[in-house]
């Protein structure tokens, strides 16, 4: 994404905070939450509400979306280089927003895929299956697993 | 409030604040955010076999 990012700040090794400046100022929230089975995180992000909860299901229309996600390319761009190692998973809160992050994922592919390698989780038969991310294919991805090429 | 206290204070509250917001004391703490985001990921990599291959592939 070549749009400009909001300025964050790192909180804890793992959870980053910004604030959306759209319509009204949104506090929003990015965590890497570890899986204990994979060598992978969990990339979560949401709005914190006044009384310190988070919602990662509201639809803000804050006019930002281009930025606010440009923000959060950015930290995770920011997290790999420091756990080049690890795999982030990517999954929407709701499958509407899985295939919003499956068009961008497929807008930006040229400016991603040289940095990162992106598989996707897919449904074959029943069976939950990984494969290599195909911007041609209309196959509807249920999350997304990426990794820094090293 | 004696004043030094107040500065301190004032300096706390700076150093958790961030683009004019205050960021809570939750954030800082080790407690999960995203519990049921969490829970419905883990759900989903259950059973699942990721092929290390597919991360070699470019």
């Amino acid at each position: 994404m070549t749009h400009i990012p909001y300025p964050y700040k790192q909180i804890q090794s793992y959870r980053y905070f910004f604030v959306s400046t759209g319509k009204q100022k949104i506090a929003k929230v990015v965590d890497f939450v570890p899986f204990r089975k994979f060598n992978a995180v969990n990339l979560a992000f949401g709005d914190l509400r006044a009384d310190g909860s988070i919602d990662d299901k509201n639809v803000s229309n804050n006019g930002d979306i281009v930025k606010v996600l440009a923000t959060v390319i950015e930290i995770l761009r920011r997290f790999t280089e420091s756990e080049p190692d690890v795999m982030i998973y990517i999954e929407g809160s709701t499958s509407e927003r899985t295939k919003l992050y499956t068009r961008i994922l497929k807008n930006y592919y040229p400016l991603f895929s040289k940095e990162f390698n992106i598989v996707g989780i897919v449904n074959l038969n029943n069976e939950r299956k990984t494969v290599l991310f195909d911007i041609k294919s209309d196959v509807e991805y249920l999350a997304f697993l990426i990794k820094r090429i090293n | 409030m004696p004043i030094a206290k107040k500065k301190t204070a004032k300096k706390a509250l700076k150093k958790r604040s961030f683009s004019g917001m205050v960021i809570p004391d939750r954030l800082y703490s080790k407690e999960p955010l995203f519990l049921e985001k969490v829970a419905r990921a883990n759900e989903m990599l259950r059973d699942l076999e990721i092929d290390p291959d597919l991360f070699r592939k470019k």
